[in-house]
């Protein structure tokens, strides 16, 4: 169906007409008048008086109202005030006696479609139809208008972009109330005639200004234009600006529009992508755990700008801050340790077992947070904006075991604590603390948890390298101690046949020896002894004959099995006994003797015999190397041991040439001597070695930084088993 | 006075000979080597020592051994003897030897005053060789 004057399609039939005339002739007349017209273009209904007009319109239905002002129960002006406060939109034909005019302008001017003075059928019947048609499209564009200026209102209070009008001086002239909540005023008169200097820092007030005078006098756009500030909470914003210039169909400026889209989510999700990003390719760098984690916290401190930011990590039953910037000393001290304490210091333990974590970090690393809560996120992590109430939850309420507060009281008033998982483990959190309110939403948490899964991850890889390194110096160390091993039993075969050998050859040189002794006995009786040259030959060669003996037996001596007869000693007692044969040495070759024997050393397991001969064997090397004269030194001191038990400590030093570093590492070897050839036999030392070392102990020989030697014994309380 | 007779058992003929002539040059000793082990109990029951000087390491048979054969015979179970080794380090056997199981030893090379201490310490130790021979 179409509209009947315009052809225009229309929703439903015909156009439904109330007449309100008391004059039943009339009222006919336009009935008749209307039909004929178009038998089906009108529906007519019809009132006599307006009581039952103003019942008629107020049930619906009515497309247009033909008035008779005179009627029974109204008359004049106000019958068509009062059908006009009851039909609302519905619009109103005002007909009118000839001699009425002025009425019917008086009408018109309230807001009556038109007025038709009723006379003779045919000027009637023109004017009739045109007023109607005439009026139900004028009131149809008003209501098309109407409605559109409802819905942009509609739009402009329900956009979240700031949207707003201003003058050519940059004075607001309107405003959508998202740009009255953004520059924090409550109603549009509070912004009217203002500028931006009065709501803007200078800076930002004086770039706005430059950006509108580019706009109005070069016509130059400003398209997605980004700007940071701050918003009256503190809290950094980014807006993008757009401003276009409305000019009326002259082309002559009307305003400036502005639209302001905040984009601080964008803005901030970027940076923490941003972030994310940095600190996953920090985690993947080489490098040590410790430094790397501090570095994590310098760029979650730099890049999200909140107050203090830390690293909970477990070490222990404990979780303390492995990094942290921004919080105080004094909340470190008593923040750092998370372990609930008894009275008396002891450790306060769940039913399971577990230590119990106080406090909200506590609560978090524990993972018995309640999704359902909206202080916690599906994640496991808690986070509030104003942190000040939860000082008010009740201890039934609070899910927390022994809150402390320390947070709240000391003025952060956004929270967000970040569990970091390894597997499904936690071991530890993040943690970002603000003074400001409403630091955080959903999505930035969410943002934190990956960063903390990124954490987790490393740490995970972390120690599967440090285990790796770990069983890679077990394995080292294994090697090596193999590698020593082998040595000692080639060293050990060396002596074996080293001693074989020599129990050989003792027996094959002591047979001749013993024939050359009994030889020169006999002659030196037997020859004439007044000749003092062949007293001598027969001395020295004796001498000789005595001395290679005595090799053969050091021979046999090193060879020996050992076997030690242990009894516990006090080595200083062995050191003295050793130094009385020392001392007669010494003081033949002028050398002082210095003892500094220490007090309350702990009874050792000694072979009092063989410990005295290392000792008797140190201070001859000793005298020896000093033929010029010197001080022989004798130190003992006892140093505990932190497994237990002690070491006692003995030194037994020279004033000599000391030793070339490149003999330091032979002194111990068998048959290596500093002696001219025939004055010794090179296995003083390495006996000694082999006797200190079935004692459990250790002998290091070194040159003292003041000149000499230094040969350091150490033995143990307990032989090592 | 009646010399004492010493037995001298070692296969180091050389030995044997020079421990001889110094024993005979104090005019105190008679002495008898024997350079082979299994001659020494035919050599001591005809000899009739009052002490023996027996090496330990010998060929075919040792000194042990003969010192075993020697305390079997009723006349010369009672002898001293004294174990001269190049086997036993000086050290162990100090400077007047040592003992073990009743027998004394004594390390090569030994000093001539070392033996014949040793020798002299043992003559006076051991009973008459007279009452020995007599036999229960």
């Amino acid at each position: 169906m179409r509209d009947v004057f315009t052809g225009d399609p229309v929703k439903t039939g015909p156009v439904s007409i109330l007449l309100v005339e008391d004059d039943a002739a009339c009222a006919l007349l336009i009935q008749n008048l209307l039909t004929q017209w178009r038998r089906d273009a009108f529906s007519i209904r019809r009132a006599d008086c307006l009581a039952a007009a103003l019942r008629e319109v107020v049930q619906g239905g009515i497309d247009l109202v033909l008035l008779d002002l005179g009627l029974p129960d109204s008359r004049g002006l106000d019958t068509f005030v009062r059908m006009q406060a009851a039909a609302g939109r519905v619009p109103i034909i005002v007909l009118s006696g000839l001699d009425d005019e002025t009425l019917g302008t008086a009408t018109v001017q309230q807001g009556a479609q038109d007025y038709i003075i009723k006379g003779q059928a045919p000027e009637l019947n023109a004017s009739l139809v045109r007023a109607i048609r005439y009026a139900i499209e004028r009131s149809r564009a008003q209501q098309a208008l109407a409605d559109e200026h409802d819905l942009l209102r509609n739009i402009l209070d329900n956009l979240p972009d700031q949207i707003y009008l201003k003058d050519k001086v940059g004075r607001f002239v309107a405003a959508n109330p998202a740009t009255l909540r953004f520059l924090g005023a409550s109603a549009a008169s509070d912004i009217i005639g203002k500028s931006d200097r009065d709501f803007f820092p200078s800076e930002l007030a004086a770039r706005f200004q430059s950006e509108e005078l580019d706009l109005l006098q070069r016509d130059q756009p400003c398209m997605n234009r980004e700007a940071a500030l701050t918003d009256a909470a503190g809290q950094p914003q980014w807006l993008l600006t757009t401003k276009v210039l409305l000019r009326d169909h002259a082309g002559a400026f009307q305003s400036l529009l502005g639209i302001n889209r905040d984009i601080t989510d964008l803005k901030r999700a970027e940076a923490y992508r941003e972030m994310a990003r940095e600190i996953l390719q920090m985690l993947n760098e080489p490098g040590d755990l410790p430094i790397m984690i501090q570095r994590v916290l310098a760029v979650l401190k730099t890049r999200t700008g909140f107050d203090a930011v830390g690293i909970r990590l477990q070490d222990g039953e404990d979780y303390p801050y492995v990094a942290q910037m921004g919080f105080s000393p004094d909340f470190l001290l008593t923040e750092n340790t998370l372990i609930g304490r008894t009275s008396d210091g002891g450790v306060c333990r769940n039913p399971d077992g577990h230590v119990s974590l106080e406090c909200t970090c506590g609560l978090v690393i524990s993972g018995k947070t309640d999704p359902a809560n909206p202080l916690f996120t599906r994640g496991g992590s808690c986070w509030t904006n104003h942190s000040f109430p939860l000082l008010d939850l009740p201890p039934g309420a609070d899910p927390r075991y022994r809150p402390r507060n320390t947070c709240i009281h000391q003025g952060f008033a956004s929270v967000a604590l970040v569990p970091i998982h390894v597997k499904d483990r936690i071991v530890g959190l993040l943690q970002f603390n603000d003074r400001r309110t409403g630091c955080f939403s959903l999505d930035t948490v969410e943002q934190f948890e990956g960063i903390a899964s990124l954490i987790g991850a490393a740490l995970m890889r972390t120690r599967a390298d440090d285990q790796l390194k770990q069983a890679h110096a077990e394995l080292i160390k294994a090697h090596e101690a193999l590698a020593a091993a082998q040595m000692r039993l080639i060293e050990a075969a060396k002596m074996e046949s080293v001693g074989q050998l020599a129990a050989g050859v003792a027996h094959e040189v002591k047979n001749p020896l013993a024939i050359a002794l009994m030889g020169l006995e006999f002659l030196s009786n037997t020859v004439a002894t007044n000749d003092d040259q062949v007293a001598t030959a027969i001395q020295d060669t004796k001498d000789a004959l005595l001395q290679a003996d005595y090799i053969v037996r050091e021979l046999l001596n090193f060879a020996a099995p050992a076997k030690l007869e242990m009894k516990l000693q006090d080595l200083n007692g062995v050191v003295e006994h050793a130094l009385r044969l020392a001392r007669l040495e010494a003081r033949n070759r002028q050398i002082a003797v210095c003892v500094d024997l220490g007090q309350n050393l702990p009874h050792l397991p000694l072979d009092r015999i063989k410990i005295e001969q290392v000792f008797l064997n140190l201070c001859m090397n000793a005298i020896e190397s000093m033929p010029e004269g010197g001080t022989l030194i004798l130190k003992t001191r006892v140093h505990p041991l932190e497994t237990g038990g002690a070491e006692v400590i003995a030194d037994v030093e020279d004033t000599g040439p000391g030793i070339p570093e490149g003999n330091l590492q032979k002194v111990f070897d068998p048959f290596f001597t500093k002696k001219q050839i025939g004055k010794g036999t090179g296995l003083g030392l390495s006996v000694a070695r082999q006797i200190i070392e079935l004692h459990g102990g250790t002998i290091r020989i070194g040159n003292r930084p003041e000149g000499g030697t230094r040969v350091t014994i150490t033995l143990h309380t307990q032989t090592g088993e | 006075m009646f010399k004492k007779r010493i037995l001298i058992v070692d296969d180091e003929p050389k030995f044997t000979q020079m421990v001889r002539f110094n024993l005979e040059k104090t005019g105190a000793y008679e002495v008898m080597e024997v350079n082979h082990p299994k001659q020494a109990l035919e050599a001591a029951t005809r000899f009739k020592p009052d002490l023996v000087l027996l090496d330990v390491m010998m060929p075919g048979m040792d000194g042990g051994d003969v010192a075993a054969q020697l305390r079997r015979n009723p006349g010369l179970k009672n002898v001293p003897v004294m174990f001269v080794t190049a086997a036993v380090a000086q050290s162990e056997a100090g400077e007047h030897g040592y003992r073990s199981g009743g027998d004394i030893f004594l390390a090569k090379p030994i000093t001539l005053d070392a033996l014949l201490a040793a020798i002299a310490e043992n003559l006076r130790h051991s009973p008459p060789v007279t009452d020995a021979c007599k036999g229960p």
